[in-house]
């Protein structure tokens, strides 16, 4: 295993910035999520650390060494594409094996099977592994997939979005799996995905792309809680964070040049029912909204409330759907609010 | 679109899947009837070949078949009763018309002629062909679409358009009638096609497959070999079979270019002559030969050719 790091990387298509000058620093064994949109250039940019596209400008770094200018081939790592995992013309064993069986490994056939089959029991997928690989479920496919990365022992893993296309409760087995096994290889790891839960459980420092920029990076605790900027606020949480203009809040001491406002779900309490806000409760930030719609969750309810004409969504007991109706007024107070300027970038009061 | 499942868009109904059915088959034997008539003719006395009104029934007789591969001359009475007994059903025959064989026909090395041109063509095309499309369909070529265009136009031409300037070149590279001037020639009409079938066959293999096989440490070639070729052997059989039908088939090159060594079976059969006329036995029966090859072929990998036939109509 190794560390990689990108410097000042950039790739345009034609008139498109795919890439626009992202630099990055993964330690040896670190595990790192691109979370951004489609089209942020997360693909590309793994692609770029593969060899597979060129960059126009900057340079990619593996254990030390400039690779900017070799081939995929020479550059030791592996790769799980987004799609079309697995050959279709070959079994679940010799897709395991085909890694093993390139030029640049001399491994001789008993020491391939024992690896393939090593690897089989890690990603569970032992019991088929004569089968053809277009006969696999879903996520069958994406665990072979997994563990055609895995046979190798390369300085780096890349993958793109390897689990966006299963159902959600694959997804989330998988994803456990997929920490313990790069817990237990100490592999060094570059994740891609859109799913912010993903990118929240499984990494050690998330990367947020937008448009081909790096706009943040950090743990998950410092991107949740610490935001750069409003789209940055805005990728993380769910329900996502209510974002007002500072002047709907009462009694709020917000910076000068603070014009938007953003209060997680999470810090927006209910204070009261069915009154008004009381003013010689002294707290800041109160607010008197109208509850809309309850949204039942089974271990939560999302409360969906109409503030003149702002909406917002904030959480509520389990059973609060039997306390209070739509339409009836309730009072909120705020805490922990991130403030954000005209142009969305952070204001640190 | 749910709920009303009385009428589906998709599945024929019974009534209409037996109205197509029928309406193929009778297409099929409509087809087939000048193929039943030269099966039938080349089992008949040359006599009841030509007889008017044509004859269904009819004693049949291998005379055509013997006609075909030997030479026969004309002998008196008396020299024929004096030979020896006869040597094979051949020899039987031809002493009935009063005549000997004196040596086999031409037809076996044209035969022999048309398998190497055709299938030496057709393996140099769809080899040429791969090649090219796999470079068109994965790398930036300039001016890709119109050098591909340009490909496709050589199609375009009559070969009776550029049969002169062919034979004249021919003639001065010293390649008019030699097989390997035909396999040229053929190689360079048929790698058109080749191209542009192929083409769409390979755009439709995702290149991640590659480019896995790359990161994994392969070179291209050898991702080419391991990956890409074995998910595109539908699309050359298809192709192979398009290419040998046209080489296999081909007359008016053949014609022009060839006269001896290197004469294929087209322009030979009709220059079967018997006494009399055109041998139409014989030269049914070198017909019927002719088709079997082909028609192995195509029965054999009619799969493939359905799949290269209906390209691009069918989404996976
Ligand atoms: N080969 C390519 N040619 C032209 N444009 C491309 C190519 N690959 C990606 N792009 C464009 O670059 C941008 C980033 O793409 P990509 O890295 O695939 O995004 P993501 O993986 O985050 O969805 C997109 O706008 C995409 O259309
Ligand atoms: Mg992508």
């Amino acid at each position: 295993m190794a560390n990689v790091t990108l410097r000042g990387v950039s790739k345009r298509f034609k008139n498109l910035v795919a890439v626009d000058d992202v630099s990055i620093d993964i330690a040896d064994g670190e595990f790192v999520v691109l979370l951004g949109p489609t089209g942020a250039g997360k693909t590309t940019t793994l692609r770029l650390v593969a060899g597979l596209e060129k960059p126009e400008a900057g340079s990619v770094l593996i254990d030390g060494k400039d690779v900017t200018g070799f081939a995929p081939s020479q550059r030791d790592v592996s790769f799980v594409f987004q799609q079309y995992s697995l050959y279709p013309h070959l079994s679940v064993r010799d897709n395991l094996a085909f890694p093993l069986k390139s030029p640049a490994h001399s491994l001789n056939a008993s020491q391939i099977k024992a690896r393939v089959e090593h690897v089989a029991e890690l990603v569970q997928i032992a019991h088929k592994l004569d089968n053809r690989s277009t006969a696999l479920s879903g996520g069958e496919m994406q665990r072979v997939a997994i563990g055609r990365a895995l046979v190798r022992d390369p300085a780096v893993f890349l993958m793109d979005e390897p689990l966006s296309s299963l159902d959600a409760k694959l997804r989330g087995d998988l994803r456990v799996e997929l920490k313990r096994i790069q817990k237990e290889l100490g592999a060094t790891l570059l994740y891609v995905t859109h799913d912010q839960i993903e990118a929240m459980t499984m990494a050690d420092r998330i990367g947020i792309l937008d448009e081909g920029r790096l706009v943040q990076l950090g743990t998950p605790r410092e991107i949740y809680e610490d935001p750069v900027n409003v789209h940055v606020a805005a990728r993380l949480g769910q329900p996502a964070i209510n974002l007002l203009p500072v002047s709907v809040m009462g009694g709020v001491s917000a910076p000068q040049s603070a014009s938007t406002m953003g209060i997680r779900t999470e810090h927006l309490d209910v204070i009261g029912q069915g009154t008004r806000a009381s003013d010689n409760d002294d707290a800041a930030m109160k607010v008197a909204a109208t509850l809309e719609r309850v949204e039942f969750l089974g271990d939560q309810n999302r409360l969906h409330l109409r503030m003149g004409d702002h909406r917002i969504v904030t959480l509520g007991d389990g059973d609060i759907e039997y306390r209070i109706q739509p339409g009836s007024e309730m009072t909120l107070r705020a805490r922990n609010a991130l403030y954000f300027d005209q142009n969305g970038e952070r204001v640190r009061g | 679109m749910s709920g009303n499942s009385a009428h589906s868009v998709v599945e024929p109904t019974t009534t209409s899947k037996t109205v197509a059915g029928f309406l193929v088959i009778l297409y099929a034997l409509i087809t087939m009837i000048p193929l039943f008539w030269i099966v039938i003719t080349g089992f008949k006395s040359p006599p009841d070949s030509i007889s008017y009104p044509p004859k269904v029934f009819f004693e049949p007789t291998l005379e055509g078949y013997c006609n075909l591969f030997t030479t026969r001359s004309r002998q008196t009475r008396e020299y024929v009763e004096a030979l020896g007994p006869p040597e094979g059903i051949c020899d039987e025959i031809t002493r009935k018309r009063q005549m000997v064989i004196v040596g086999d026909s031409n037809y076996w090395p044209r035969f022999q002629n048309s398998l190497i041109i055709a299938f030496g063509s057709t393996i140099l095309a769809v080899f040429l062909g791969t090649l090219t499309a796999y470079g068109f369909s994965r790398f930036k070529v300039p001016l890709a679409d119109d050098l591909l265009f340009f490909i496709l136009s050589t199609r375009m031409m009559p070969p009776i358009a550029v049969a002169v300037p062919i034979y004249l070149m021919y003639r001065k590279l010293g390649l008019s009638d030699t097989a390997l001037g035909m396999i040229l020639l053929y190689t360079a009409v048929n790698v058109s096609l080749a191209v542009w079938l192929l083409k769409g066959f390979i755009d439709e293999i995702p290149r991640e497959y590659e480019e896995a096989a790359m990161i994994d440490g392969y070179t291209r070639l050898q991702s080419f070999w391991k990956v890409v070729l074995p998910q595109a052997t539908t699309g050359i059989a298809a192709t192979a079979i398009f290419c040998l039908i046209f080489a296999w088939n081909e007359y008016a090159f053949a014609v022009l270019l060839t006269s001896g060594t290197a004469q294929t079976a087209p322009p030979f059969i009709p220059t079967i002559i018997g006494e009399g006329g055109l041998d139409w036995p014989a030269v049914a029966a070198g017909t019927t030969i002719f088709v079997v090859p082909i028609l192995v072929f195509t029965i054999l990998l009619r799969k493939q050719l359905l799949r290269g036939i209906t390209f691009g109509a069918v989404r996976k």
